[in-house]
């Protein structure tokens, strides 16, 4: 929407100058204008993400200060300040949320404030009561009031606190106790239709991370060889869903996020399994069927990513146009089927024969991204390009060549080729602005 | 009706609140008081300050200790479990048994396994009590505790216990007595030296006046195998469950508050000698594995036993444990 603003800003600021100047006459100034829509009133972003900040910095603030522990302050004021500044909080928030669109966004700060200080008096609780339980569930509890006010109030903020915590709930869990939660996904998969009621790119970016790393920790304890193959699914299915998304023009844009966070990650876990002796480490002793929790780890995102790319394919044998698209995309689901399939080979070859498929995978991005970078004039992907091969290029630096002066070629050849890039892409972009002129 | 379900929502909130710190609230009211000993180990907590973590007597649990389906090889970690309680006459509690099965009456705590190995007894206990939470700068004091002279002076955590068996710490206190040994040891080949016997200290750290049992050769203690290694101590003292000999007013030694006793053990005195299976008695000096360790345990007679006694009032009816040793060190 600011994007929209800023060009009706600058439109409007020509048509004056135009107009003064005697290039069109008024009414055709108003004509031009007329095609284009009125500006949109902006929405308090600045209120918002200050005050979002600020409730969650009080709210932690409040923590480490009772946190301090005053042996002065007696047990019934301790609790008393927690529950008077909860429940006020809570009050004039939601008074203050109901009450007009105009005090909407405060109030549904200062509910988020409610939501600190509700953990905050969890830590409190177990403070004055010397209770050691098992602390991570104190997250999970966290998390269930941010979830519950995020779906009734509705609330954008409530519901990424709410992601937050449950995957600081996962991640606890796996590292101070050794267990796992597989559950917890459910948790933040009950904030993705959230996301879509709301239109939230920013929630869904958010929430995307959080089942990324969530899946991570919860497969990494019961599932610990099936790890890398439930994340690549969780990736792979992203980018599908990205290209789904494509096709229908309400939730188009949400696309990108998908493709963001999908690809991103990709494209570190290829690099990951590029280098051989973590390749081998993780798919020598891959157990793909001990039990049937972890086939559901593996399986579960092997079949949505795989059937996601199938309901993508039609369009794509169709040759429909996507905005985010290029045929690389196609080695996805590739190398998902490959790593899955080679990891229930009973006897396995390591090393180079292996690891050589997962760089040339990662060149053959490197190069689409490089090519659709210059040719389309896009400077981010043309930049992304470059840099993942030149990380390639140094992460092969101390395991391929041995010999200096194959190591100097390498080195000559990537730089000639980061050069040449950089040459068609100024190429194209002169030739693109010739032509619109 | 989107207002009374946020109302709803925000209240379930401050309701999760009261109940957390009610349940806790009913307990201190209406529980009842017991003592544990307890060995602080480190402080500080992100969120809640300083607190001085807590290692109890009763968090690890031998197995014969182990009852129901505990005593089967049904432990599971995590597990909820219940440690049955019995208060001695010293004040403090000390541990009966644990079981899987929630005890109809009497002093319990319940608890969760913590870490659980079925190979390797005993297993550890958490009860939500290891942490004493105190204003910040003041946990590292507890954590240092009090000790004079090598002389440990255990600390004695108060916790309120629940029908439910649900504990809630309370404060603390320090034993009225301490202890500590000093091994001493032969020079021998190899840099490896058997210990030769044990100096030990007793010291009254309260501000009355205590009567101690005092019998020739350090005889008024006791020494236990400890059992709560990585490896079963396979180890048992030759004079285990026989009773101590009628004690006379000559026995008795009062110590004043801040006297120090000592007394010297002979660990190459038969009294001393411990036995494994159907081997012969031998002396603990000169083993070796970490594993088979001990402690001297000082536990004067009941109270019932003492009535004859000219001072009899002054006698602590406690007991204390010393460190651990073992029969060499290098």
């Amino acid at each position: 929407m600011a994007s929209i603003n800023n060009h009706v800003q600058w439109l409007e600021e020509q048509l004056k100058r135009w107009a003064s100047s005697g290039i069109i006459q008024d009414s055709q100034a108003r004509t031009i204008r007329g095609l284009y829509p009125a500006q949109q009133a902006a929405r308090p972003w600045a209120l918002i993400v200050f005050s979002g900040i600020g409730s969650v910095i009080i709210g932690l603030g409040v923590i480490l200060l009772f946190a301090y522990n005053w042996d002065d302050m007696s047990k019934v004021a301790k609790l008393g300040t927690i529950f008077s500044a909860l429940i006020i909080s809570h009050i004039i928030g939601i008074s203050l949320f109901l009450k007009s669109e105009r005090f909407e966004k405060m109030g549904e700060s200062l509910t988020i404030l409610g939501t600190m200080l509700f953990g905050a008096g969890i830590w409190l609780i177990a403070q004055i009561y010397h209770i050691e339980e098992h602390f991570p569930t104190a997250f999970f509890i966290w998390g269930l009031g941010a979830l519950a006010l995020a779906w009734t109030m509705p609330s954008i903020a409530q519901a990424i606190v709410a992601a937050i915590l449950f995957t600081v709930w996962v991640m606890t869990e796996a590292i101070s106790f050794d267990t796992s939660i597989p559950y917890a996904l459910v948790f933040i998969l009950l904030l993705f239709p959230l996301a879509y009621k709301q239109r939230s790119s920013l929630l869904l970016g958010v929430l995307l991370l959080a089942m990324a790393i969530s899946t991570i920790f919860v497969a990494v304890h019961t599932a610990e060889s099936a790890t890398f193959h439930s994340l690549l699914g969780l990736l792979v299915l992203y980018v599908s869903i990205g290209l789904i998304h494509q096709k229908f023009s309400k939730f188009e844009n949400f696309a990108p996020v998908y493709f963001f966070i999908g690809l991103a990650g990709y494209f570190l876990t290829i690099f990951l399994l590029s280098f051989p002796e973590l390749n081998r480490e993780v798919l020598k002793d891959t157990k793909m069927f001990p039990n049937i929790s972890v086939v559901l780890y593996w399986l579960i995102p092997l079949v949505l990513a795989i059937a996601g790319w199938i309901a993508v394919s039609k369009d794509l044998i169709k040759k429909t146009k996507f905005k985010c698209y290029s045929h690389d995309l196609l080695l996805l689901p590739l190398v998902l089927i490959f790593f899955c399939c080679y990891s229930l080979m009973p006897a396995k070859i390591f090393y180079w024969p292996v690891t050589a498929i997962f760089n040339l995978v990662f060149l053959a991005h490197t190069g689409m991204l490089m090519a659709k970078g210059c040719k389309e004039v896009k400077p981010a992907m043309a930049m992304a390009g470059a840099l993942l091969l030149a990380a390639l290029t140094f992460a092969r630096f101390t395991d391929l060549f041995e010999s200096l002066a194959t190591r100097g070629v390498i080195f000559i050849v990537v730089g000639i080729i980061l050069f040449s890039q950089g040459f068609f892409y100024i190429r194209t972009k002169k030739r693109i602005k010739e032509q619109a002129l | 009706m989107r207002k009374w379900l946020i109302i709803i929502v925000a209240a379930l909130q401050v309701a999760v609140l009261a109940q957390m710190a009610g349940q806790r609230e009913l307990v201190v009211r209406n529980g009842k008081t017991i003592y544990l000993r307890t060995a602080p180990v480190d402080p500080r907590d992100m969120f809640r300050g300083d607190y001085v973590r807590l290692n109890y007597e009763i968090s690890s649990v031998p197995k014969s200790l182990l009852r129901d389906g505990l005593a089967e090889n049904k432990c599971k970690q995590g597990m909820r479990v219940y440690a049955v309680l019995d208060v001695n006459e010293g004040g403090t509690s000390q541990l009966l048994y644990v079981t899987d099965k929630k005890p109809k009456e009497g002093l319990f705590i319940r608890g969760r396994v913590d870490d659980h190995d079925t190979t390797n007894p005993p297993i550890q206990i958490r009860y939500g009590i290891e942490a004493y939470f105190m204003q910040q700068g003041k946990g590292k004091q507890l954590e240092q505790g009090r000790r004079q002279e090598g002389i440990q002076i255990p600390l004695e955590m108060e916790l309120k216990l629940g029908t439910n068996g649900i504990a809630v710490l309370r404060g603390h206190r320090y034993s009225p007595l301490g202890i500590g040994i000093e091994t001493e040891h032969k020079s021998s080949e190899k840099g490896r030296q058997p210990a030769t016997g044990i100096k030990v200290k007793m010291l009254n750290a309260s501000d009355k006046p205590i009567a101690i049992v005092d019998l020739p050769q350090g005889r008024s203690f006791v020494l236990e195998p400890d059992s709560t290694r990585f490896r079963a101590n396979k180890w048992e003292w030759v004079n285990q469950g026989i009773p101590q000999k009628r004690i006379e007013n000559g026995d008795l030694r009062i110590l004043q508050p801040g006297e120090i006793y000592e007394t010297y053990i002979d660990l190459n005195d038969s009294y001393w000698f411990v036995k494994s299976g159907s081997q012969n008695p031998r002396t603990i000096s000169g083993l070796e594995d970490w594993n088979d360790s001990f402690r001297l345990v000082y536990r004067p007679a009941p109270k019932e036993a003492c009535g004859h006694l000219e001072k009899a009032e002054l006698i602590w009816h406690g007991y204390l444990s010393s460190r651990t040793f073992t029969g060499a060190s290098w």
